[in-house]
């Protein structure tokens, strides 16, 4: 595997190094971009360190285009929060925010260039009914029909069916968990939910404290499988320990209370490959305290082999035998990890069997593709 | 250097290494195809646009491949795939050629902000434009290609790219789509009109793509200020009739069918409020291309008065 | 003697700051919601209702107050129902939002 950096990485990491490129490497660097969610990102970057006019005026629009839909997406994010906080405001509940919703509403860095499409609450587990009847009342209605995958989600996995608006088109999904209660993994989630802090200016929001908020994504990220937005996401875990890193006590109470919450592995893998991939600065005791949720030596090869592959743009540009496999490990891995290997069959097997319904070819044509549609 | 110049084999070749670079006005398409009939359907209705050398940006790299395995030699299907990735659904080889046309659209529409992009024909004459929203079914394509048989320059019959800066309207010169009834009539009223052999059963009924005229082509970087925002609505035996139409309708109609109106904000709400005060907005109600001609241009000599 | 608690009265309030634009001798206007990017085709009472509303509360009572000058001298007495048809297609579309003091 080569060592040497992925355009769009190079093109975050070292901003500079884009002087004078020829046509065809920013056109290889619009496409990775696009392909890796990051094209907004990267049009951020340059707008921030005023290097955008510099840029030819073909890529240019490309990336002023999807810094735009970007900030579209930045300004319905925030009107859906807030929706979304008056039709639960009589459940009383603590709505937790995460990942994208999160990193908008508390004003994160990271949310600048992002794109976003479903919110995601974390609501605490005697709440999720009434929290669910409150959302079918404000017209939002389950996007999941058969039977069997309405008792994936709520038998399996840590979250509601999600939930689509009738007449915004919006999508939420309800957890009341970072994890299914069948991982392998056990979140020690009313520790989770304590630390939460309250969101300034709007009363019933809350978002996961600094450490948490690192740790949810981190978690994410390592243990979901779904590899389209990796690298993106390993973006995030950079763009968070940037941010956080300069708050005091962040670095000390980052490792112990991964321990307390039990996610000290994807804590492990954040660090690792966040400091190895894009170079993000991280104090040597830290690093060096994180390996206690190493795994064993053996699998740690492994693991290592797969996700340095894994994390790489997803784009023909990277495509290798070994990336492939590799995201099919992982994601053979993150099902383990979240189902025991009997229920894990009966899922795959009955996936396998089951076409998916026939889609209408016009609607099809009129709408973006899937490979296209933005999933947090 | 032109499509025109390039020999049969030439295209084929380049099509199947994905190095044929077409310009399509302000954008570049590099395209890619392993079927042979969209390689002879391409060399004769893109013969007049300009193929771009090796290294230019590409706006879009696009592709229609033969689908593998069974599905290559049983009903054979093509899919598009948009920078190596796979969009839409497979459909039979046959419509390969409607299938890039419909690729391309899409791949404006869903990327090139730089524009306030509507679903509507625009043409132009003596530097004034006709832009014409219509849902599809409102007969705007069938209007759209009998009135540049006769006289009026092509700037688009679907994706009008409205700069919201300058005022002025783009458009790409592409081939006109015609659909079912559409084809037989406008064979009648220009028979010179050279167009790809009808494809049937797509999701829009029967299909078959028009050569732009040369002059659009060549004029395709010539954007036109819009003077009128005309809504079409083909009534059999009807007299022919342009009516003064609300202008906040107009304004809801232009906002309804836009691809990206919701991501512009408030600068696309201002820029279709100042387009639909600038230009007279009117719904015209026809039942011949005759008729039609003769009302377009006393619309556009009315103008000059 | 039962003292009858009183009912909490509906007070209303726009959503967020507007945008709009109209066009001489037609009855609708198109209006831009700052808040949520939606466009809307108003009728021009109800954009009437729309900017008489801004964002501190006012009951139904008020507005009709307020907009009894526009209505003709015979139609006063469907004053009421006009106002409240315009309040619940303004809510409908998150444009006026609904609350009980």
């Amino acid at each position: 595997m080569s060592t040497r950096k992925d355009l769009i990485v190079q093109a975050l990491t070292e901003p500079d190094t884009l002087e004078g490129l020829p046509a065809t490497v920013w056109d290889l660097l619009v496409r990775q971009g696009r392909s890796t969610n990051l094209l907004a990102r990267l049009a951020h970057l340059l707008t921030v360190c005023d290097r955008m006019k510099d840029v030819p005026r073909e890529p240019r629009h490309h990336l002023l285009s999807a810094l735009q839909l970007a900030d579209r997406q930045d300004s319905a994010l925030r009107w859906e929060v807030e929706c979304i906080r008056k039709a639960l405001l009589d459940t009383q509940a603590d709505v937790i925010l995460l990942k994208g919703a999160a990193y908008v509403m508390a004003g994160r860095a990271v949310a600048s260039g992002r794109t976003f499409s479903d919110v995601d609450i974390l609501v605490s587990k005697n709440k999720i009914h009434q929290a669910e009847s409150e959302l079918r009342v404000h017209g939002w209605q389950s996007s999941v029909q058969n039977e069997y995958d309405q008792r994936y989600y709520r038998e399996w996995m840590h979250e509601l069916p999600p939930m689509r608006h009738i007449r915004r088109g919006t999508t939420i999904d309800v957890h009341h968990t970072i994890l299914p209660e069948t991982a392998k993994i056990k979140v020690n989630t009313t520790a989770l939910l304590k630390g939460a802090v309250p969101l300034d200016g709007h009363p019933s929001l809350f978002v996961l404290k600094p450490t948490d908020m690192f740790l949810h994504s981190a978690t994410h990220l390592f243990h979901e499988g779904e590899f389209e937005k990796a690298l993106r996401d390993l973006f995030d875990l950079d763009g968070l320990l940037r941010e956080f890193g300069t708050a005091d006590g962040f670095w000390q109470d980052l490792v112990p209370r991964a321990m307390e919450l039990g996610l000290s592995r994807p804590l492990y893998y954040a660090l690792r490959f966040t400091h190895q991939i894009l170079g993000t600065q991280i104090p040597d005791h830290v690093l060096r305290d994180a390996e206690i949720g190493k795994p064993a030596a053996a699998i740690a090869g492994i693991m290592d082999a797969c996700f340095l592959r894994a994390l790489r743009p997803v784009h023909s540009s990277t495509k290798t035998c070994g990336n492939s496999l590799a995201r099919f490990a992982l994601y053979l891995r993150s099902h383990w990890v979240r189902m025991p290997f009997h229920l894990l069959a009966y899922h795959l097997g009955r996936k396998a069997f089951v076409k998916p319904p026939k889609p209408d070819q016009g609607a099809i044509l009129a709408a973006i593709p899937a490979s296209e549609r933005d999933v947090a | 250097m032109k499509v025109s110049e390039l020999s049969p084999h030439g295209i084929a070749d380049l099509l199947a290494h994905g190095d044929l670079l077409v310009k399509l006005g302000p954008f570049v398409a590099r395209i890619k195809s392993d079927v042979s009939t969209l390689a002879a359907d391409l060399a004769s209705i893109y013969d007049d646009f300009q193929v771009q050398p090796p290294g230019t940006f590409a706006d879009f790299h696009v592709e229609v491949r033969r689908e593998r395995g069974l599905r290559r030699w049983i009903k054979p299907q093509v899919r598009f795939f948009f920078d190596g990735r796979p969009s839409f659904i497979p459909l039979p080889a046959t419509q390969a050629f409607p299938m890039l046309e419909w690729g391309l659209n899409w791949c404006v529409a869903a990327h090139c902000h730089q524009y306030l992009i509507f679903h509507a024909a625009v043409i132009e004459k003596g530097g004034l434009a006709v832009l014409m929203p219509a849902p599809p079914g409102s007969g705007k394509s069938t209007l759209c290609t009998g009135l540049v048989m006769r006289g009026w320059r092509l700037l688009s019959d679907e994706l009008a790219l409205y700069d919201m800066d300058s005022g002025l309207v783009h458009g790409m010169s592409r081939p006109i789509n015609l659909k079912n009834e559409s084809i037989a009539v406008i064979r009648k009223f220009a028979p010179q009109a050279v167009m790809t052999k009808p494809v049937a059963d797509t999701t829009k009924g029967t299909v078959a793509l028009m050569r732009p005229p040369a002059e659009s082509v060549a004029r395709v970087d010539e954007p036109a200020h819009p003077a009128w925002i005309v809504l079409p609505k083909y009534v059999a035996e009807s007299k022919p009739e342009m009516r003064p139409y609300s202008k906040a309708r107009t304004a809801m109609l232009l906002a309804e069918q836009s691809f990206n109106y919701d991501l512009q904000g408030l600068c696309g709400f201002n820029a279709i409020g100042d387009l639909v005060s600038k230009c007279e907005c009117l719904q015209f109600t026809y039942n011949s291309l005759d008729d039609a001609e003769r009302a377009f241009e006393r619309l556009n000599k009315g103008h000059k008065e | 003697m039962i003292l009858k608690e009183s009912q909490p009265v509906c007070h209303y309030r726009r959503t967020g700051a507007i945008r709009y634009r109209m066009w001489a001798d037609e009855e609708f206007a198109v209006v831009y919601s700052e808040m949520s990017g939606d466009t809307h085709l108003l009728d021009s009472f109800s954009l009437e209702v729309l900017n008489c509303l801004g964002m501190e509360p006012k009951t139904a009572r008020k507005l009709e107050g307020e907009l009894s000058s526009l209505i003709a001298l015979e139609d006063q007495e469907r004053l009421p129902s006009f106002v409240e048809s315009s309040l619940l297609q303004l809510q409908s579309v998150d444009l006026v939002t609904a609350t009980s003091l």
